[in-house]
């Protein structure tokens, strides 16, 4: 697969082949487990270390902040576009992907720029700008060392922090030995310093320097940007032209403000107190100045953000591309990272943009890739409620007709049965005769469990469905069911209630 | 609460490098917050815009209750950058000592002339060849320096982070291009916590806002927090990829 299929594949997209083949593969589990749980770890102890028990309350002013934000952003943009054209910034007004790229094309070829340095931008893989570049004999270099080693490996990132996490060592060596004609070495120091060498040289003939940004500021008209590397510094003070290409989410109103979301960032990306480098711009090189950009450009993005920016899906906006979510994922972490969601943004905020970028039917898959266990939720710094939107999602495709219709068929029985007691009763009945039916061993478990013996908390079942037939089958061939009592729970309660009745506490209460 | 006049707009035409024009796309922006589309009907509108959260002590980690340069060098080692205390009086042998310990031929200073001099003299004596921001013949030439050498405008203690703005007589590439970079952080200048850093910056009235003052920001400040660092490659941690190898700190005490 090269880089474009691999982020831009067939739609609609079948997750399954991407994430069963993922899940046999054991040096990919666990690279990936690892590099995610090493990260979701950092995160709380960080967070923990820096804000104590006022954790929670951080991130439910960040998440204040932003919702603010969005909810007047027309206000905020407003005010960003004129506080940067003060500065001499020149900002730009892209409704979709091929806008932004023309626009970019545009002021690359009114300066007549050839040689490109571009710093990490997930906005950027999103519009294909790279491609694009180079398709007009703009050569482009990504500056940040995972993307760099991605871009001669023509691979796709997997992690919208940490692009690298699926690869290894010796691949990076061989790419070297390919693409630079350098020495085979294994030694991740040697091989970032080969990387190096080579950036350099790029950095120094560059006379086009791309970037992202992490924010934007309302107040002061400037962008904000987030390195460890310091390539984007690099990137975006050497050479004549600078221009960052920004999704409209990232405002935020005031400088002050920014305090808030570079304490939470770091640390809930790689566990880091701040990035090595947070560097803010705020327009071009003044006269008399020693050095910088003599034209700083900003081309703000839309490409389906608005339609995000509606009221019932506005929150999710509020993410800043920490990661957090992706590292806490348990089906991230099985499916192998980001490849599996075949698209630019994966992981829990993946599996609900996505859908809602690109088309919810051209993503069927994506807003089940989840057990819902919400930790996603817990770890997001600016408090999304990835789970919701998930099941919001999950409803829109019922109600379009997405989902097929014996889904919907089962669906719409669960829901009866769950709207009285009577209905309740009887499928539970049912349910327990059929899987009863279905099991093996099921004659020789206790007819209630554990129930009967208090003193017993073990409350195991004796008996399990392994092989469930038609469509429960997809459930029993990566797991085994209980078998259910033959009894409920609620007939045992009651019958107890009568054979002790004047007692109002037993054992349990 | 902050009012805002805007005066007529017409929506002016795409930026000229394609895409469409300011009011269109802010236009699109309106429809999804079901705010009504300001055109050219909408002559005098003055329209209160909602604060922001404003009280944002709760993010503060530092403040003038510690040891503020205990902190700042504890956390500045922790992140990897060499911090060196010296006395005002001796700061031109602590940066030539660094000099010397990673065996640095040439040195890039950004610093006012009156700081400069006596460094400059002194790694004239030790045979360090010395420039600043005036003496290159080539832009290529900076990539061939062995250390740059800068002031700071603040330090912060939180996270022991040098704060580092563009100026008349400050450039960006000394502190990113060499691989070595020598920063001298007067104590005076360690603030506790980021929240403090701003009103270092001279507000203006905002234009087109009625009683609302924005900040002006240099052209270019950097957070520094260590030297370059990643680890893209199986998680391994590396320093010195494309920033600077080493950073040094020159801590120099008394009132400043």
């Amino acid at each position: 697969m090269s880089a474009s299929t691999i982020l831009t594949p067939d739609l609609p997209f079948d997750m399954s082949p991407r994430a069963t083949a993922a899940g046999r593969d054991v040096t990919l589990q666990q690279f990936v487990n690892s590099a995610t749980q090493i990260k979701d770890r950092g995160r709380v102890s960080a967070c923990h270390a820096a804000f104590g028990d006022r954790y929670d309350e951080v991130r439910s002013l960040a998440g204040r902040i932003k919702q603010h934000t969005l909810d007047h952003l027309d206000e905020y943009l407003a005010r960003f576009i004129e506080n940067a054209e003060a500065s001499g910034t020149r900002v730009h007004f892209a409704a979709d992907a091929a806008q932004a790229n023309a626009i970019a094309l545009a002021i690359a070829r009114e300066n007549n720029c050839s040689r490109c340095v571009k710093s990490k931008s997930m906005v950027t893989e999103e519009t294909g700008l790279l491609a694009a570049l180079e398709s007009i004999g703009i050569t482009t270099v990504e500056t940040d060392l995972g993307e760099f080693i991605l871009q001669l490996d023509h691979d796709a990132p997997s992690h919208i922090v940490t692009p690298m996490i699926h690869k290894d060592r010796t691949a990076v060596a061989r790419a070297f030995v390919r693409e630079l004609g350098a020495p085979y070495t294994e030694d991740p120091g040697a091989l970032t310093a080969i990387a190096r060498e080579h950036m350099r040289r790029q950095f120094r003939s560059a006379d086009l320097g791309i970037s992202g940004a992490n924010f934007l500021v309302a107040e002061t008209g400037s962008m904000v940007i987030c390195t460890n590397e310091g390539n984007a510094d690099l990137a975006v003070s050497l050479p004549r032209v600078h221009i960052a290409m920004v999704g409209i989410e990232k405002v935020i109103p005031s400088i002050a403000h920014l305090s808030v979301f570079l304490k939470l960032l770091a640390r809930s990306a790689t566990a880091q107190p701040m990035t090595v480098y947070n560097t803010i711009v705020t327009g071009p090189r003044k006269p008399g100045a020693i050095d910088g950009p003599e034209h700083v450009h900003v081309i703000l993005v839309d490409n389906g953000r608005t339609e995000i920016l509606r009221e019932e899906t506005r929150e999710l906006l509020r993410c800043i591309r920490c990661g957090a979510c992706l590292n806490a994922c348990p089906v991230y972490r099985k499916v192998g990272g980001g490849h599996a969601y075949g698209a630019v943004y994966s992981g829990p905020i993946g599996a609900v943009i996505t859908p809602l970028l690109k088309g919810i039917a051209n993503y069927p898959d994506l807003p089940h890739a989840s057990s819902l266990c919400g930790a996603c939720y817990e770890a997001c710094p600016v408090k999304i409620d990835i789970p919701t939107q998930l099941i919001r999602l999950r409803r829109v495709m019922v109600e379009q007709h997405i989902t097929g219709f014996g889904a919907r068929l089962a669906y719409r029985s669960w829901a009866r049965s769950l709207k009285n007691a009577w209905a309740y009763r009887a499928s539970a009945a049912i349910q327990r005769l059929v899987l009863r039916q279905l099991s093996t061993g099921a004659e020789n478990a206790n007819s209630t469990g554990a129930w009967d013996n208090p003193e017993d908390n073990r409350m195991l079942p004796d008996a399990w469905c392994s092989d469930l037939p038609g469509p429960f089958r997809a459930w029993t061939s990566n797991r085994d069911m209980p078998v259910p009592a033959r009894g409920s729970f609620r007939a045992w309660w009651a019958a107890r209630g009568r054979a002790t009745s004047g007692r109002s506490r037993g054992k349990y209460g | 609460m902050n009012q805002r006049h805007r005066s007529i707009e017409g929506g002016r035409p795409g930026s000229g490098f394609g895409g469409v024009s300011r009011e269109q796309f802010l236009d699109r922006v309106r429809a999804s917050l079901r705010t009504p589309t300001r055109g050219v009907a909408n002559k005098r509108d003055a329209f209160a815009v909602p604060q922001a959260p404003e009280d944002l002590s709760v993010v503060r980690l530092a403040d003038r209750s510690v040891d503020l340069v205990r902190m700042f060098a504890e956390r500045a080692a922790v992140s990897g950058m060499n911090v060196h205390h010296c006395e005002p009086d001796r700061v031109a042998d602590a940066v030539v000592g660094i000099l010397s310990s990673v065996e640095a031929r040439s040195a890039w200073f950004s610093l006012p002339t009156a700081e400069c001099r006596p460094i400059r003299s002194e790694c004239d004596r030790q045979g360090i060849r010395t420039l600043d921001d005036n003496s290159f013949r080539s832009d290529d030439e900076r990539f061939e320096i062995d250390a740059g050498i800068t002031g700071c405008e603040a330090g912060l203690a939180e996270t022991g982070t040098l704060v580092l703005c563009s100026g008349p007589d400050r450039g960006r590439g000394v502190m990113i291009v060499p691989p070595v970079h020598i920063a001298i952080l007067r104590e005076s200048q360690i603030l506790p916590d980021m929240l403090d850093l701003w009103e270092r910056f001279p507000t203006d009235p905002e234009p087109g806002m009625v009683d609302a003052r924005r900040r002006i920001m240099p052209t270019s400040l950097v957070m520094v927090s260590g030297p370059s660092k990643t680890a893209d490659i199986e998680g391994i941690l590396i320093t010195g990829v494309h920033g600077p190898k080493a950073v040094h700190v020159v801590l120099v005490s008394g009132p400043g």
